[in-house]
């Protein structure tokens, strides 16, 4: 039965509307996974196929957890590819549909996987169809770069995960998720620490935090609505979707604090990098990875209920500013910021959905990313605490430095109002902006959900909303131009931390070894052959030994008779 | 029942028809006999393999223990798939590049195919040394005679002096079996290898390694591969790579670690270190290659390498996993190597810099490329997955070091992506600006190599069932 929902969208493409294939497939899964989430709400189902023999099995398990994420997964698909329909009209139709069914199918079976061993087939399905999504624009040398950069930095992560399975198997016999984490008794300490850091790696690589981000802002080359499914919305959070199922196993390990150490490094750079840019698809790019980081401190802080419940906001909010990117570089072919600016959009029907969008990013209250916020910080000590307020500061200034240049005053330009653009649009701002009815609902269904708003709640509204003045202040009124001097600086150390040329050197290193390595492997060739040679020519000279001229004979007989006296003469 | 001896009378008629055939100037082409032989030996087997097979023995010379014996060890089933199936799916290509002395390359081309079939299938190591080397002898000619032009002297020199070197070892590991139980029965001599003292032991064992890293290869007698590849025409390179290898792989699981299994547990650690050592080190050469086939030459390296690494973990997982690798590899490196003729072909060139954009020129093509490179790079749900899966399990239970040659696997990643990229993407240049699509008949065969990886991928339980291997 829940196979059925990883299998419905892997339904034939080979008719001419295949978006409505596509998109009918996508409905049949929301709907399915809605009634599984009401029918078997607080019971969980397993559902077992035998694969290599019966330890490999692959096991799919439906409970509270796994079934909210299938209808989060199966809604956003569904919202992106009604606004796919707007935004690929003049593509190929087919091979996009085909890959993006290929990935609804495996994310919706990630979700639901209750073995590891199937989790990361659908890892790995879902690297490949990013890659493929990616590059979908093959004539774009740098979409192609982008997707290539992609797949082999997740692989670092991929590999990992399957090292890590490897230790599992070997010591526990089993890939069953809840069977590895009630044995996790058996493990010794530093088995305990190998498998959580792999584990971790796998996670850091796949939702693109420090030290593997810089992927995911060249992963924007690719189209937007893959943008917004997969490197926002559901993909790459998979990473986090990963360490809220193991969270025992980290916590058992103790690299908990390491966790929520790299979420608050690389939120901080995120936030910086986002600040810099000026490439709308590129900022929300960086802000994707805030998020994401912002899930691993929760998780850091064994909050998974507030991670979850942040993943499930940010899916949300994010995928609705990703949409307006889009309907900007449909209508406009816009995608700087600055030369946004210029069109003054402020009185097109776009900005009040991007209001919410980045007011939720910036995590304003009453939106429904409010109170993600305050459920996420809720196991947060002091120092993360206030470095969390100064994240939140530095995020509202780069949201609405986005907001007030891209919908900076107001004029008679129009943007047209398409019905597969607006219907997505307005239902996912809609979603964002009635926070609190969500919450009411996800306490019932997380049990131990919960939030809590306190004096450093307060402290975050306060430095978001200085953030946003301050915003407001340079990029809606221009004063930008004051602040030359310190953006100059701020410039110089960014290009610092963003260190997308080490990563070029590192691929330049292999490919330099390689060199090395097949010259040395010519060479090794080379001396085979010249063996060869010689043999040949040691025979060609050794022939005339043998030539059967008796006079020859005579001489070499006579030569060694006097050799061989003379050495008895001088021995004896 | 069916009797084992049919699979290799099919090939057999096959060679007199093309006899007959040329003799008597009948007007059915030689393609013909052999594709019908190719088909009727595939139902056989595939009819065989649910029935069960039925071995045959008849005595040839008796004072040496020679006789005609026939029937399947433990780990026939799966190489067997291989060395039937292969030939079929390599004549597709051999019926586009031959065009000269075409009776002659057939004859030679079932004659490797009987050999291909027979040493699965031959219990006498006598008879299995001499169906291994026809197998070396015609694949010489045939790179010889109808490979590439620039090279293809000195590879196919080169081919038959490292292997002839190797079925030497091979042939002195047989001997001292021979001299130490006195049979050349592999059942017998499993069953009395007790007699044999521990340094002669060692002594065979030695010598079935160095034939094993000449044939799989391992570093460092695996110079002759890449030319090899490089100068035999796209059919020889399937067979080469989807059967030839494998002997390697076959004579070690059968005269090393099934006979062996102390000595290959005490020499475990070096060869593991020398197996991962190869794997970084052909992912590094492959890196450097603008040749597309001599980089899959290359990579098909690593591959063996992986299966090496296994086969010398020594445990059931491992072993299985280095079974299901070594059938996967045969499909995917194959398809690999057809894609590779075809760019020949159709572009005139297999060098990646003068490459590009194909994927707007040649949409099929591009398909099958972007599939065969994801099939190796171990996707899930195609035929490496499982292999590798299994692979890397085994590996980390023998001995947890050997993990690090998953830094091989990236680096694979990298310069099949770059590869990919480097043929497909980007724009095109402007010689290749009218160049055309492949044909549904190439299609064809590109598919049927993808309906045994997928299979595989999907269902690996498939070849895991059809061997028992007991350490």
């Amino acid at each position: 039965m829940l196979a059925s929902l990883v299998i419905i969208p892997l339904i034939g493409e080979r008719v001419i509307k295949s978006y409505l294939i596509a998109i009918a497939a996508t409905i049949i899964s929301l709907v399915t996974s809605i009634i599984f989430s009401v029918a078997y709400f607080g019971t969980s189902i397993v559902e077992s196929f035998p694969w290599i023999g019966s330890a490999f099995s692959l096991s799919l398990i439906g409970s509270n957890l796994t079934l909210t994420s299938a209808v989060l997964v199966s809604f956003v698909s569904l919202m992106v590819l009604l606004f796919s329909v707007f935004y690929m009209k003049k593509e190929p139709q087919e091979r996009y549909y085909t890959e993006m069914s290929l990935f609804i199918a495996s994310m919706l079976g990630l979700v639901l996987s209750g073995s590891l061993l199937l989790f990361y087939i659908f890892w790995e399905l879902v690297g490949v169809s990013s890659y493929l999504l990616i590059g979908f624009w093959y004539k774009k040398e740098r979409a192609v770069a982008a997707g290539k950069k992609a797949l082999v930095m997740t692989r670092i992560g991929d590999v990992a995960f399957l090292a890590a399975l490897a230790v599992i198997f070997i010591n526990l016999n089993t890939f069953s998720i809840s069977t590895i984490l009630q044995s996790l008794t058996n493990l010794s300490q530093p088995l305990l620490l190998l498998i959580s850091s792999l584990i971790i790696i796998a996670a850091l690589s796949k939702s693109a935090q420090f030290p593997f981000y810089t992927w995911l802002p060249d992963a924007m080359e690719g189209p937007t609505p893959v943008s917004a499914l997969l490197h926002s919305a559901t993909m790459v959070a998979a990473g986090a979707y990963l360490l809220i199922l193991l969270s025992p196993l980290i916590t058992a390990a103790g690299l908990d604090i390491i966790i929520t150490i790299v979420g608050l490094l690389t939120a901080f750079l995120a936030a910086l990098l986002a600040l810099n840019n000026t490439h709308f698809k590129r900022i929300l790019a960086y802000s994707t990875i805030e998020s994401l980081a912002f899930m691993f401190m929760a998780i850091g802080t064994v909050n998974t209920a507030g991670a979850m419940f942040y993943l499930i906001t940010h899916a949300l909010f994010k995928s609705l500013l990703f949409f307006v990117s889009g309907v900007l570089a449909v209508t406009l072919g816009i995608q700087d910021i600055y030369a946004l600016r210029s069109k003054r959009l402020l009185s097109s029907w776009l900005s009040i959905p991007a209001a919410i969008g980045f007011a939720s990013l910036a995590g304003l209250p009453p939106f429904m990313s409010f109170f993600a916020h305050a459920s996420l910080t809720i196991g947060f000590n002091l120092y993360e605490s206030i470095l969390f307020v100064i994240i939140a500061f530095l995020t509202a200034l780069f949201s609405f430095r986005a907001f007030f240049l891209i919908f900076n005053k107001r004029s008679n330009q129009k943007i047209e109002m398409r019905f597969s653009a607006a219907i997505p649009i307005y239902i996912l701002a809609s979603l964002s902006a009635a926070g609190g009815a969500i919450v009411i609902v996800f306490n019932r269904v997380l049990l131990n959900f919960a939030y809590s708003i306190d004096i450093f709640t307060l402290a975050t509204i306060m430095s978001t909303i200085i953030g946003i003045v301050i915003a407001y202040e340079l990029f809606y009124l221009n004063r930008i131009d004051k602040l030359y001097s310190i953006r100059h600086i701020t410039d110089k150390l960014i290009s610092r931390i963003s260190y997308d040329s080490l990563i070029t050197d590192v691929g330049n290193l292999v490919v330099h070894m390689g060199n090395v390595v097949a010259k040395f492997d010519a060479l090794m060739s080379r001396f085979y052959e010249g063996s060869a040679y010689t043999a040949l020519f040691m025979s060609s000279k050794s022939r005339k030994l043998e030539n059967g001229d008796t006079h020859s004979y005579i001489i070499a007989i006579l030569i060694g008779a006097i050799a061989i006296l003379a050495v008895a003469t001088v021995f004896i | 029942m069916i009797q084992l001896i049919g699979l290799l009378l099919l090939p057999a008629i096959g060679i007199l028809a093309l006899i007959l055939r040329a003799a008597t100037n009948a007007r059915i082409s030689e393609e013909k006999i052999v594709a019908s032989v190719a088909i009727a030996t595939a139902f056989l087997f595939f009819f065989g393999v649910i029935i069960g097979f039925n071995g045959i023995s008849f005595p040839i010379i008796p004072s040496i223990n020679f006789s005609f014996t026939l029937g399947l060890t433990g780990i026939s089933i799966p190489f067997l798939l291989l060395a039937v199936i292969m030939p079929a799916l390599g004549l597709w290509s051999a019926y586009k590049e031959i065009n000269k002395n075409k009776t002659l390359f057939y004859i030679l081309y079932m004659f490797s195919y009987l050999s291909m079939i027979a040493v699965f299938i031959s219990t006498n190591l006598i008879l299995f040394f001499i169906f291994w080397e026809t197998i070396l002898i015609s694949f010489f000619f045939i790179i010889m005679f109808w490979g590439e032009k620039e090279i293809r002297r000195k590879a196919s020199m080169k081919f038959l002096i490292f292997t002839q070197f190797g079925s030497l070892t091979l042939l002195g590991a047989f001997i001292l079996l021979f001299v130490y139980t006195g049979s050349f029965n592999i059942n017998v001599i499993a069953t009395s290898i007790q007699t044999i003292p521990s340094y002669v032991a060692y002594v065979i064992f030695f010598f079935v390694l160095i034939t094993a890293f000449i044939k799989m290869p391992i570093f460092p007698f695996h110079s002759w591969l890449p030319d090899a590849h490089v100068g035999a025409p796209t059919a020889g390179s399937v067979l080469l790579a989807g059967v030839l290898l494998k002997l390697g792989g076959y004579a070690l699981l059968l005269f090393g670690i099934m006979l062996f299994p102390t000595i290959a547990g005490s020499l475990q650690i070096p060869l593991i270190a020398i197996a991962v050592f190869t794997a970084i080190y052909s992912t590094l050469a492959a890196s450097a290659q603008k040749d597309f086939k001599r980089l899959v030459a290359y990579s098909s390296i690593f591959y063996m390498s992986l299966a090496f690494l296994v086969i010398m973990s020594l445990n059931y997982i491992g072993q299985n996993g280095a079974i299901v690798l070594i059938v996967s590899h045969g499909f995917i490196v194959g398809m690999l190597f057809v894609l590779a003729g075809l760019l020949k072909e159709k572009t005139g060139t297999r060098d990646l810099d003068k490459l590009g954009g194909l994927m707007l020129k040649m949409p099929l093509y591009a398909f099958f490329v972007i599939f065969g490179v994801l099939a190796t790079l171990g996707v899930p749900g195609l035929s490496n997955f499982p292999g590798e899966l299994l692979v890397f399990i085994g590996a980390y239970a023998a001995y947890p070091l050997a993990l690090l040659s998953l830094f091989a696997v990236l680096i694979a990643t990298n310069y099949y992506l770059s590869a990919v990229k480097r043929i497909l993407f980007v724009s095109v240049p402007k010689r290749l600006a009218k160049i055309k699509d492949i044909s549904p008949w190439d299609a064809m065969q590109l598919a049927m190599f993808s309906i045994f990886i997928v299979i595989i991928g999907i269902l690996p339980s498939v070849i895991v069932n059809s061997f028992n291997f007991v350490v």
